[in-house]
């Protein structure tokens, strides 16, 4: 009689912590799932974002919108040199360098003026 | 007093039963209670856990289902995005489900645009379980159709291909049918790829792509043409770098694109390609030893070949050297010079020039060159000016670029190399052999005379040869049909990339003074392109007049009556 008490106990004890492990089975399977669903909705989101960038830096549109909206040319070949052929140390005294300095951030304006 | 009562009792009732015995009876029924509880107990038990199995193995199949494998993306050598996908909404019923069948289609006919009220209801009454209303159904719409909560209409996620960068390289990446399988291009010949999810790396660069494009079609504005095609091609590794085919589609809207657009002129179009194989012709002779730089063939006379006649555009009284015959574009000095090479060489170059076959390329859309199959004297002729063999653009870049490169072959790909590929390479041309080609190739732009003066793109150093040649019909040629060829290669004294431009049927226009020549039609084009492609490619402009990039050169030409000199500007 105590054997079989003691064995439906035992049971009993066995059957609810299967329950109790399996509904916590259940519920970190849930929460994955969730969390799975949240990635892909972000790739989702992600593929539209990189879709919608893809379709708006083409480059026709590109093109198109600097044509009308900058003025910008493609850069002529006297205006591109190599990194070696520019002077990289100038010695100059204070007063010249000044006049330096002046003397460029005018000379620009003088140009545009005449064209 | 009892014992009268006993006496009752035993004449009432049975006689009591032995104590011992009715213990037993008692504690075999509560083992049967028992025995019974504990099966009920079990059996819960047992359902409980199945249950709890079967809610998680169904969750998981529908997570599954969620997760789909999306079909790989197309990018561009620098990653960007050419080919991918949006989400979509499919929206589709159960007409087995479906209650009232025209109440339901009252309801849903105002939200959807591919049905009207009718249609619905002829659809809805179908005898299957799967019907489809809308393959994309937009975010708003079925919100919606969700509040409406008619039964037996569900909703599943999917996926449709983009294509955002609309025109750019269609030809290229092709296009998928609706059930998403590749039907065209890269789509169609790496579909096992990108439906296994991985993504593709074109050799393609879209900005480049977009500047070739650009200027092609400028040109077929300008000159009322019919089509063009451009390729760009790395000498080094045999990577095409922009592939161009115009008129072309959006391949958003493939329906819509005319069987015109869709042909591929870069890869499938085959063309006599004209004038631009005396750059071949001249380095074959060079390499088999049938000609020197500085040999002179005579031109003064036209030349008859079985049936043909062959004349100069420009007549020359004396005889020409090499690169003078190229610099005038001499087809009597050319066809000379064939046949100094002999037919069976200049068939066995053409071979190893894999101009005599299909070009491998990852796209379905090639075509195998049109040769004749015995290689007569006329061919051998007519062949050294670039008529009686058609060939793709492609096919015409890949020869170039092992002539005036530094003399391999390299088989072209469309896909981007990898560090550490070793690509197909074949030594066809010496060293010695593709300097002096290229070095006539700068001539041609480069000497007052020449006839791709409008193609020099200051400081870059380009090389090229003009083709201008009738269109083949049926019968004959067509003297009022051209088609202008330019091949390029820049910067010459460090062959980095060959350029092909063609300009189908291009008119000539008052501001060309009537000419619809290769010359006028296609050199501002690559040097239009040149002045642009070459900052991004980073290649950076020189001094001609510099002894460095002279002593990279072949400088000891005679060019009419004075030494060559190379920076004739």
């Amino acid at each position: 009689m105590r054997l079989i008490l003691l064995s439906a106990l035992i049971l009993v004890g066995l059957g609810t912590t299967l329950y109790q492990v399996k509904t916590g089975i259940d519920e970190r399977q849930d929460r994955l799932q969730r969390l799975e669903l949240r990635i892909a909705d972000t790739k989702r989101d992600i593929a539209v974002l990189e879709a919608e960038w893809a379709y708006l830096s083409r480059p026709e549109r590109v093109m198109t919108l600097s044509g009308d909206l900058l003025q910008m040319k493609p850069i002529g070949q006297d205006r591109i040199l190599p990194l070696d052929a520019i002077p990289m140390r100038i010695e100059f005294g204070q007063t010249d360098l000044k006049k330096i300095v002046f003397d460029s951030a005018i000379q620009p304006r003088k140009k545009d003026q005449a064209e | 007093m009892n014992a009268p009562l006993q006496k009752l009792r035993q004449l009432i009732l049975p006689p009591r039963p032995d104590p011992a015995r009715s213990r037993r009876i008692a504690e075999g029924r509560l083992m049967i209670g028992c025995l019974v509880a504990l099966g009920i107990f079990i059996t819960i038990g047992v359902r409980i856990v199945g249950l709890a199995d079967a809610s998680a193995s169904t969750r998981l199949a529908q997570s599954a289902a969620a997760i789909t494998t999306e079909r790989g993306r197309i990018l561009d050598r620098k990653g960007r995005l050419l080919a991918g996908n949006l989400p979509i909404t499919v929206l589709h019923a159960d007409p087995s489900e479906i209650m009232d069948v025209r109440d339901a289609a009252a309801k849903l006919a105002p939200l959807l645009n591919q049905h009207d009220h009718a249609s619905l209801i002829k659809l809805l009454t179908k005898k299957t379980r799967y019907v489809e209303l809308d393959r994309q159904l937009p975010p708003k719409r079925h919100a919606q159709i969700l509040q409406l909560g008619i039964p037996g209409v569900y909703f599943a996620k999917g996926a449709i291909r983009v294509y955002p960068r609309e025109h750019a390289a269609a030809h290229i990446l092709g296009h998928v049918d609706t059930d998403n399988i590749g039907i065209a291009g890269i789509e169609k010949s790496l579909n096992a790829k990108l439906a296994a999810g991985e993504d593709v790396t074109l050799s393609i660069d879209l900005g480049l792509q977009a500047v070739i494009r650009h200027e092609i079609q400028q040109q077929i504005d300008s000159f009322k043409a019919i089509g063009g095609a451009g390729i760009l091609l790395d000498v080094k590794s045999g990577e095409m770098l922009a592939v161009a085919s115009l008129p072309d589609f959006n391949p958003n809207q493939f329906a819509l694109a005319s069987d015109d657009m869709r042909f591929n002129r870069a890869t499938k179009g085959l063309y006599e390609m004209g004038s631009t194989f005396k750059v071949l012709n001249t380095a074959i002779a060079l390499e088999s030893g049938a000609a020197t730089t500085n040999q002179r063939f005579e031109v003064s006379k036209p030349m008859r070949v079985s049936r043909f006649t062959i004349t100069d555009y420009h007549p020359h009284n004396k005889p020409l050297n090499v690169p003078e015959i190229l610099i005038y574009s001499s087809n009597i000095g050319s066809a000379k010079m064939a046949e100094a090479i002999g037919a069976e060489t200049q068939r066995a170059f053409m071979d190893k020039l894999g101009l005599l076959n299909r070009l491998g390329l990852e796209i379905p859309e090639t075509s195998r060159s049109l040769s004749p199959r015995s290689w007569h004297r006329t061919t051998t002729v007519t062949v050294s000016y670039g008529h009686g063999i058609s060939i793709s653009p492609a096919h015409l870049a890949s020869a170039v670029a092992a002539a005036s490169g530094n003399g391999h072959w390299i088989q072209p790909t469309l896909l981007k190399r990898q560090t550490g590929d070793s690509p197909l390479r074949l030594r066809v041309f010496s060293e010695q052999t593709a300097r002096a080609v290229r070095s006539m190739m700068r001539l041609v732009i480069s000497h007052e005379d020449g006839t791709g003066n409008l193609a020099e793109a200051r400081g870059y150093m380009v090389g090229g040869k003009t083709g201008t040649a009738e269109k083949i019909q049926v019968g004959g040629y067509n003297k009022k049909a051209n088609l202008a060829t330019f091949v390029a290669t820049f910067p010459v004294h460090d062959p980095r990339y060959v350029i092909v431009i063609l300009v189908d049927e291009p008119k000539g226009q008052k501001h060309s003074h009537g000419y619809a020549t290769a010359g006028w039609v296609v050199a501002p084009a690559i040097r239009r392109i040149v002045e642009q492609i070459a900052p991004m490619l980073g290649v950076l402009p020189v001094d001609e007049k510099s002894p460095l990039i002279r002593q990279k050169l072949l400088l000891d030409f005679t060019i009419g009556n004075e030494e060559a000199t190379l920076a004739s500007y």
